[in-house]
């Protein structure tokens, strides 16, 4: 296949055995970089509109191994859940599955440095998992969900209101911020500025892209013009791929995970 | 291979393994799961029996996807192997979505019953298609007399309405987005008509795509004519007309066809809600049943 391989895996979680695919890079081409994509909630290792796939696809084209997997309960990986808020949200917050993934993709390809992919909840998961995982150096954040202050969602996101139950997890996310600070954890934010929650991360966090201290920003924003949440058109999608596909290559130039 | 293993209980159903892979199909690398049955210590039917599954497409095959790979799973604890796979340009396969024309489909469709027969011993595949995948699978079964039985889940009888469908829910998004500036109906089909692709809903809409299937015409010559049971699912009480016209097509063309209507919740539509549409994964024991009893009276 051009650009490199694709390789059905399975990899255990207790008794349940889940599904994904492996992309691997000529040995030519390959950076010794790997990305894992977080799916969060029920959406399938193919991304919302397939955009996982080709991410994955045009990341191995440039040298990088990408493991996309089903978490447990959905698409062909085998589990169950049954109480569906706690799912929706657990998923989100988790980052034992990516650890896992982690794990499973340095076990199988010996990358030295990984990365989290993630949209929407999966946007959440990779941000959390970039700051805690100790095997993790850098994260590209998807259209994140943003809580105002007071924790309501910013206007044209009410619909993620309705989910009784739901608690807030911008505590999760004030606490990940920090840990970037520490040498050689980047994260990439990325958004369509047609989706509500961009709007809201600027009008809540936009300090943080500003360097302090003589100290350089970890943190890099890129916006998509016309994109909505989800990028649902490819050619969106496409600019996206660019930016964060920019972004890595700019890392790896500048040897930033040395 | 995972493989899990069946109750005690031998009146209960069995377990079985399942196994994700690649496999050639012309010059494309597609992507599929075998479900086998497996029951330690207990015969397998003989000879083996199996189903390939034929996916709707798009967002219907996205929404879709769990409650067919439960399924798939209900089938297989019940003695049968099914193979269920991505298209061309779909799900895991190589290829754009661009390239995934009817045609491909059914070459496509043809290479999966191959390797059920390969990697299971099944000698007379049976089919089952759910929607777009219904209509697959009934051609398919039209273009290969050695098929088995075919099952098809609300098969799409008039392509060229589904897609005008999208084509209307893709123009409102976008004048939506647009404030009124965005394509119209008539923008898409002059673009499709001049042999250019077109961004519906996020799927790449190829124009030799959109020729194959919105001129398909399920017409007795083009149909099998093994068993066939044509299944619609909804509250109505009875089957849409269509489907009864499609039933009767495949009596016209020599074959049993049966149509019946299950009243469960439609699967493949976009709820427009998380929890709603995990819900829709649920709840579909009156499908899975009727469907099984079918295929092991047919077989």
């Amino acid at each position: 296949m051009p650009g490199g391989t694709e390789r059905a895996v399975r990899f255990r979680i207790g008794a349940d055995q889940l599904i994904g695919i492996l992309h691997e890079p000529t040995a030519e081409s390959a950076r010794g970089t790997g990305v894992v994509f977080a799916t969060g909630g029920i959406r399938t290792r193919i991304g919302p509109y397939g955009q996982y796939l080709r991410y994955a696809r045009e990341l191995c084209r440039q040298g990088f191994h990408c493991l996309r997997v089903d978490a447990p309960g959905v698409g062909d990986s085998e589990g169950e859940f049954h109480d569906l808020l706690e799912y929706w949200q657990g998923t989100v917050e988790n980052c034992e599955l990516s650890n896992r993934l982690v794990d499973f993709l340095v076990e199988q390809t010996g990358v030295q440095r990984i990365g989290v992919l993630g949209l929407c909840g999966g946007a959440v998961n990779a941000f959390i998992a970039g700051g805690e995982s100790p095997r993790v150096s850098f994260a590209v954040v998807i259209s994140l969900p943003v809580e105002m202050p007071g924790g309501a969602f910013p206007e044209g996101a009410s619909v993620y209101q309705e989910f009784a139950g739901r608690h807030s997890i911008a505590g999760r996310l004030e606490e990940a911020f920090p840990r970037y600070r520490l040498p050689d954890r980047r994260a990439l934010f990325l958004f369509g500025d047609q989706d509500p929650f961009y709007s809201g991360f600027m009008g809540r966090y936009s300090g943080l892209f500003e360097d302090s201290g003589g100290v350089a920003s970890p943190f890099t924003l890129s916006v998509v013009p016309g994109a909505d949440r989800v990028f649902a058109g490819q050619a969106w999608q496409e600019a996206a791929c660019r930016a964060f596909t920019e972004w890595l290559l700019d890392q790896e130039d500048r040897g930033v995970h040395e | 291979m995972a493989i899990h293993e069946p109750p005690d209980d031998r009146s209960q159903p069995g377990g079985y393994a399942e196994e994700p892979f690649f496999f050639e199909s012309a010059v494309h690398r597609l992507f599929g799961v075998l479900h086998s049955p497996h029951r330690a210590g207990q015969p397998l039917p003989i000879p083996p029996r199996g189903v390939v599954l034929c996916s709707p497409l798009a967002e219907e095959k996205g929404i879709a996807h769990r409650p067919l790979v439960l399924f798939a799973r209900f089938l297989a604890s019940h003695g049968f192997h099914v193979f269920r796979f991505d298209y061309r340009g779909t799900g895991d396969s190589q290829g754009d979505f661009e390239e995934t024309t009817l045609s491909a489909c059914l070459t496509d469709t043809a290479r999966a019953v191959q390797v059920l027969r390969e990697r299971a011993g099944v000698e007379r595949p049976m089919l089952l298609g759910l929607r777009l995948g219904g209509t697959v699978a009934a051609l398919a079964a039209g273009a290969d007399p050695s098929l088995g039985p075919v099952v098809l889940w609300e098969p799409v009888t008039d392509p060229r309405s589904y897609y005008d469908q999208f084509f209307r829910m893709a123009v409102v998004a976008e004048q939506l987005r647009t404030g009124g500036a965005g394509r119209t109906r008539e923008d898409l089909a002059r673009d499709l008509a001049d042999g250019r692709a077109v961004d519906v809903l996020g799927f790449i809409l190829g124009a030799q795509a959109y020729r194959e299937f919105s001129g398909v015409e399920l017409i007795p010559e083009r149909l099998g004519a093994g068993p066939t049971l044509v299944l619609g699912l909804g509250r109505s009480p009875k089957p849409r007309p269509e489907l009864e016209a499609l039933a009767e097509a495949h009596r016209r063309r020599g074959g049993a066809a049966e149509v019946i209507q299950v009243p469960e919740r439609p699967f493949w539509g976009d709820p427009n809600n998380a929890v709603r549409e995990i819900a829709s994964w649920w709840g579909h024991e009156g499908l899975f049943g009727r469907t099984l009893a079918w295929f092991e009276a047919a077989v």
